[in-house]
């Protein structure tokens, strides 16, 4: 009986050193420390050291990030010098198309303001925009974020929609720190906007991707799509404001089989060239 | 002081990863300059030693990722450890040509790894139904197969730069 009661205690010991011995190895501590972060993540335990961080890391990141970005738009200039007359020449053309609707549209926007205070309508809310730099981007290369200078103490909310100067679309926010935030910009994987053709007014959904162009979605079969058309948000389901600018439409794929027809999209934002965003409060 | 220069080049790599490398980026891929510096490190000095940094260098790496908190972390240690190992097995002697091999096999054991973890995250609820990978279209693939090739060149790269300076500073005594 005593023989085998010290068996069994034997048995256990030896257990428990192989535990022990399994679990301090370097591999398996490393697992485990990892997993115990990802558990403190979970339960949101990590977003104060997060955002100290974040704020310690914040100044030399923002000088790294701007430094980076002239040395690549100098790079850019270098490689492109040649096609620089071309490219002149064509920016002229958009410019003197855009100065004519531009006029246009200004004397639209008057009538239009006339005829709501003929019939008393009050005039759209003017957005409240909150400035801010980028000061790093997704290390991954999978998911597409970036991180802004601006968080919770700017009144910055999660969900609130980015954009840059013209009204483009950028991204929303995902999360806020106290003085950062990440914003996950629209061709990221998991980003999903109704958006429209500004043109026929055909609906869909703008979907990222792996690559840098957008995947619009769900447009209705035997509709005529053309190249180059024009694609905003539309509004629908509450999350970004309407007439946001998002890209133009590249390539049209349609298949006689499917129930609806997809397109892809050109982003119009250079997400390179980005260094300011405004978050609509 | 070789473990100040060690910690140093890390907290480097991290901002350069996640400020100035994504400039870099030729069709989607931008070097992984985090996980080239860290196999050189655990090459040079085994990762019972250096367990420690690959852990917390992994960990800051994640915080600045917008994919589900944990998933660069798990994918580098286990890759690393991996390769470690393979390189003990293996490889008696630290030269420049086997440290190309490694780095080759650490970039399509770190995809593959990063893929089947972030399947497994899906799968336990941990983050949301996206996948950051390819359906089963042929296009897909060959887009995937591609991409994986210039991510190989791109971290030969970086490793051929990286390979006698990191030997210098991480090599042990």
């Amino acid at each position: 009986m005593t023989g085998r009661a010290f068996c069994f205690l034997k048995k256990i010991v030896l257990e428990c050193i192989l535990m022990r011995k399994t679990l301090s190895h370097p591999f398996v501590l490393s697992l485990l420390i990892i997993l115990g972060f990802v558990f403190l993540n979970f339960q949101g335990w990590l977003k104060i050291p997060q955002s100290i961080f974040f704020q310690i890391t914040a100044p030399g990141k923002e000088a790294v990030y701007e430094f980076s970005l002239k040395v690549n738009g100098f790079v850019n200039f270098i490689f492109s010098v040649n096609q620089l007359n071309q490219e002149n020449d064509q920016l002229e053309r958009e410019k003197e198309e855009l100065l004519a609707e531009l006029t246009y549209l200004k004397e639209i926007e008057a009538e239009n303001e006339f005829i709501r205070s003929q019939i008393g309508l009050p005039l759209p809310d003017q957005k409240e925009l909150v400035l801010a730099n980028i000061i790093g981007q997704d290390p991954s290369g999978l998911g597409k974020s970036f991180l802004i200078n601006k968080g919770e103490r700017s009144g910055i909310s999660q969900k609130a929609v980015v954009i840059t100067a013209g009204n483009i679309l950028v991204g929303q926010v995902i999360e806020v720190f106290d003085s950062s935030s990440r914003i996950r910009i629209i061709t990221d994987p998991a980003s999903r906007i109704n958006a429209k053709i500004q043109q026929s007014g055909l609906t869909g959904l703008i979907k990222g991707g792996s690559g840098s162009n957008l995947t619009l979605d769900l447009l209705p079969q035997g509709e005529l799509i053309q190249r180059e058309e024009i694609v905003v948000s539309s509004g629908l389901a509450g999350l970004f404001p309407p007439g946001l600018l998002i890209g133009q439409v590249q390539r049209v794929i349609s298949s006689d089989v499917g129930i609806s027809q997809m397109a892809k999209v050109k982003p119009a934002v250079d997400f390179n060239s980005l260094t300011m965003v405004f978050v609509i409060k | 002081m070789k473990t100040f220069f060690i910690v140093l080049s890390f907290i480097s790599a991290i901002i350069l990863q996640t400020s100035s490398i994504p400039f870099l980026t030729v069709s989607k891929i931008s070097p992984d300059l985090v996980l080239v510096l860290i196999l050189l490190l655990v090459i040079l000095k085994r990762f019972e030693k250096v367990w420690w940094i690959v852990v917390i260098a992994s960990l800051l790496l994640d915080l600045f990722s917008s994919l589900p908190f944990g998933l660069i972390s798990l994918s580098l240690v286990i890759t690393v450890y991996l390769i470690g190992l393979f390189n003990r097995n293996m490889f008696s002697a630290v030269r420049f040509w086997i440290t190309m091999i490694l780095v080759v096999l650490a970039t399509l054991t770190y995809n593959l790894v990063l893929a089947i973890l972030n399947q497994l995250f899906i799968l336990i609820k941990i983050s949301q139904p996206v996948s950051y990978f390819c359906n089963l279209s042929l296009d897909c693939w060959l887009d995937l197969m591609l991409s994986l090739a210039l991510a190989i060149i791109y971290n030969l790269l970086m490793a051929a730069i990286l390979f006698y300076g990191a030997k210098k500073i991480f090599h042990q005594e």
